[in-house]
C-alpha cells in the first residue's frame, strides 16, 4: 500500500527521522508514538505529499506518491492534518461533503447518495444532530469529529490521521476507536498519530516510535510496545501492568 | 437556510432573484436624475419622449452598464481575495490593490501615455501590489491575521503616499484629469471592455469554485482533498488583481464594495464559492448601481462622486464588521 525507502525528514535544518523504511500492506494498522516535536506531523505530512522529505523514496500502491494526479491521490489516500482553523461559515453537513471532491467531475454536483453517505458518516461520529450547524459554534472537540467525518467520507484505502482523538471525552475516544475497528475490518490501512500506547490495543497491528532525533523503531505491536521503548522514547519511566489478561502502561508515578 | 448544503436549484432561484434585483435597480439607473421619466415616457411618441430616449440611451445607459461592470468587478475581486488570503475583510481598496493600480496608472498619465498604457499601468500597478501582500502575509495562518490586514493597510497608505507625490510634480495641464480620474466617477465610463471581461472573469474561475470552497477551509485540508492549491492560488491573484485592474481603469478609486457586497451575501447565502462568486458579480453591480443614483440625487442637479457615497457609506459598516469580528 505504501512504502518508504531511506526516507529522511527534517524541519528548520533539524532530522527528525533519518533512512525511514517502512513497508505498510493493505488492512495494516500503525499507531505512531513519540514526544511533541518529533516529527510525526511533519511525516504524515510528507507521506499526504504535502512535504517534500529531505531525501529517500515514497511509493503508494506502488507508484512514485508525485506522480499521481492529485485527484487519484486523493481518493486513495486521506489526511487529516492537524489544524482546522476555518474563518468562513460553513454547516457541519457542508464541511463532511467536501469529502465527495475528489470524485466529482468539474461540472458535477454532489448527488444523493453523496449526502446520504456523508450523513452516515456524521452519524456515526454522533453528530447527526449538529449537521446544520455552523463549525465556528462547535466545541473543539465537535470540530475534530467533523473533521474525521469528512476524511471517512472520502472513503480512501489509506487513511493518515493525526491526533484524531485529540479533545475528544473518553465516551467519544471510544466511539472514535470504535470507528477506526470499522475502517479496519473493512481492509482500510490506517496510520494513526497518537499520545497514548494503550490505545494500540484497541487498533493497531504495528507500531512506528519516532525518537525526534533520527532513530526510529518499527514493528508489531507485542514487539515494539515494551516498558523499556517506551521508556526511552518518553525520557520517563513507564510501568507495564497486567489487568484482565492484558497489558496496560503507566507512567512511574501514577503507580507508586 | 443557508446551512443546507447548496442544491442547484437553489442556485438558479437566488441568481434569478438577484438578477430582478439588478433589473429593478437598473430601471431605476435609467429613469432617475436630474431629470426624472416614467419608464413607459420612453415609448410614446413625440418630441418629448425622444428627448427622453436620446438621454436614456445615450447618457444614462452607459454609465448604467458601466457601474454594472465596476461594482461586479470589484465585488468578485474582493470575493477572491477573501478566499486567497482566507480574510473575510479582504478587499481590494483596504488591501491596496486599488491603490497600486492608481499610482500605476497616474504613472502612466504624467509619462503622457494613451488610454492603453494607462491600463497596462494601473494592471502592473494592482499586480504587484497583490503580489507584495501576498508574499508578505500570505503565509499567515494565525486566527486573527493581523498581519495581512496591516501589511494591506501600510501598503494603501503608501500607493497613497505615492499618489500625493505623483499628484504634486503633476503638471497644472494634466493635474484635473488625474484627480478626477483619482475620485472614482462612472460619468463617461466605458463598459465596452469591463462588462464583457467581467463575464469572461467569471467564467474563468466558476469552474474551480468546488476547489475554492476547499481552498477557503485551508491548504492543507484542500491539498488533502486533491484540490491543487498552488495553481488554485495563482488563479486567484491573477484574477482578483486584473478584475481590480480593470475596475480602476473604468472607474477610478471606488472603496468597500469589494468588501461589503461578499460580506453580506456570505452572511445571507453561505459559503459556497459556485453560488457565491456569481452572486457576487450581480449583486456588486446592483449596490454600485444604488450608490451611483443616490450621488445623482442627493444633491441633484450636482453630481457627486460615487467613490464618496460607497466610502461615506462603506467605512462605517467595516468598522462595524471589525467590531463583530473581534468578539
Amino acid at each position: 500500500m505504501l512504502t518508504t525507502k531511506k526516507l529522511t525528514i527534517a524541519r528548520g535544518g533539524r532530522v527528525l527521522c533519518r533512512d525511514l523504511d517502512l513497508a505498510i500492506s493493505a488492512g495494516q494498522s500503525w499507531l505512531i508514538l513519540g514526544e511533541n516535536g518529533c516529527g510525526k506531523s511533519t511525516l504524515l505530512a510528507t507521506l499526504a505529499a504535502w512535504l517534500a522529505p529531505e531525501s529517500g523514496t515514497l511509493h503508494l500502491q506502488g507508484k512514485p506518491l508525485a506522480d499521481w494526479p492529485a485527484n487519484q491521490r486523493a481518493r486513495r489516500l486521506a489526511w487529516l492534518p492537524q489544524g482546522d482553523e476555518n474563518p468562513f461559515p460553513l454547516s457541519v453537513l457542508e464541511k463532511t461533503l467536501t469529502g465527495r471532491h475528489p470524485y466529482l467531475g468539474r461540472w458535477e454536483w454532489e448527488s444523493a447518495a453523496d449526502l446520504a453517505l456523508a450523513q452516515a458518516q456524521l452519524a456515526r461520529l454522533d453528530l447527526a444532530g449538529l449537521a446544520q450547524r455552523d463549525l465556528a459554534t462547535l466545541s473543539g472537540g465537535e470540530r475534530r469529529r467533523v473533521a474525521l467525518a469528512t476524511v471517512l467520507t472520502q472513503q480512501a484505502d489509506l487513511l493518515l490521521l493525526d491526533e484524531p482523538l485529540s479533545q475528544l471525552d473518553l465516551r467519544h475516544q471510544q466511539q472514535a476507536l470504535t470507528v477506526l475497528r470499522e475502517e479496519k475490518a473493512a481492509g482500510r490501512t490506517l496510520l494513526v498519530v497518537g499520545h497514548d500506547p494503550n490505545h494500540a490495543a484497541q487498533f493497531a497491528s504495528h507500531v512506528l516510535l519516532m525518537f525526534g532525533d533520527g532513530r526510529w523503531l518499527a514493528g508489531p505491536v507485542d514487539a515494539m510496545l515494551t516498558s523499556e521503548n517506551l521508556s526511552a522514547l518518553y525520557h520517563y519511566p513507564v510501568r507495564a501492568l497486567s489487568a484482565g489478561g492484558s497489558t496496560v502502561f503507566v507512567p512511574e508515578a501514577a503507580c507508586s | 437556510m443557508r446551512h443546507r448544503p447548496l442544491s442547484v436549484a437553489r442556485l438558479l432561484a437566488v441568481l434569478a432573484g438577484l438578477l430582478a434585483l439588478l433589473a429593478l435597480a437598473v430601471t431605476a439607473s435609467l429613469c432617475l436624475g436630474s431629470t426624472p421619466f416614467r419608464p413607459w415616457q420612453l415609448w410614446q411618441a413625440g418630441s418629448d419622449a425622444e428627448l427622453a430616449r436620446d438621454i436614456v440611451l445615450n447618457l444614462r445607459l452607459p454609465r448604467t452598464l458601466a457601474a454594472i461592470a465596476v461594482g461586479g468587478l470589484l465585488a468578485l475581486a474582493g470575493a477572491l481575495q477573501q478566499v486567497l488570503l482566507r480574510n473575510p475583510l479582504a478587499d481590494p481598496y483596504v488591501l491596496g490593490t486599488s491603490g497600486g493600480a492608481s499610482v500605476g496608472a497616474l504613472t502612466a498619465m504624467l509619462l503622457g501615455g494613451g488610454a492603453l498604457a494607462v491600463n497596462l499601468g494601473a494592471g502592473c500597478g494592482a499586480l504587484a501590489v497583490t503580489l507584495l501582500v501576498f508574499l508578505l502575509a500570505g503565509r499567515d495562518h494565525s486566527a486573527s491575521q493581523a498581519r495581512l490586514l496591516l501589511t494591506g493597510v501600510a501598503l494603501a497608505a503608501f500607493c497613497g503616499a505615492l499618489t500625493s507625490l505623483l499628484l504634486s510634480i503633476a503638471p497644472d495641464g494634466l493635474l484635473r484629469g488625474m484627480v478626477f480620474w483619482l475620485l472614482g466617477d462612472l460619468a463617461g465610463a466605458r463598459w465596452h471592455w469591463a462588462l464583457p471581461l467581467l463575464g469572461a472573469l467569471l467564467l474563468l474561475v466558476w469552474p474551480f469554485a468546488r476547489d475554492l470552497n476547499l481552498l477557503s477551509m485551508g491548504q492543507q485540508p484542500a491539498h488533502a482533498l486533491g484540490a491543487q492549491t498552488q495553481r488554485l492560488q495563482w488563479l486567484l491573484y491573477f484574477v482578483s488583481a486584473a478584475a481590480t485592474a480593470l475596475a480602476v481603469t473604468t472607474a477610478g478609486m471606488i472603496g468597500f464594495v469589494g468588501l461589503i457586497v461578499p460580506h453580506a451575501l456570505r452572511l445571507v447565502l453561505g459559503q459556497d464559492q459556485r453560488l457565491l462568486l456569481p452572486a457576487c458579480a450581480l449583486t456588486g453591480g446592483t449596490v454600485l448601481l444604488a450608490a451611483d443614483v443616490a450621488s445623482r440625487i442627493v444633491l441633484a442637479p450636482q453630481q457627486l462622486p460615487v467613490g464618496v457615497i460607497t466610502a461615506l457609506v462603506g467605512v462605517p459598516v467595516f468598522l462595524w464588521l471589525l467590531q463583530q469580528r473581534a468578539r
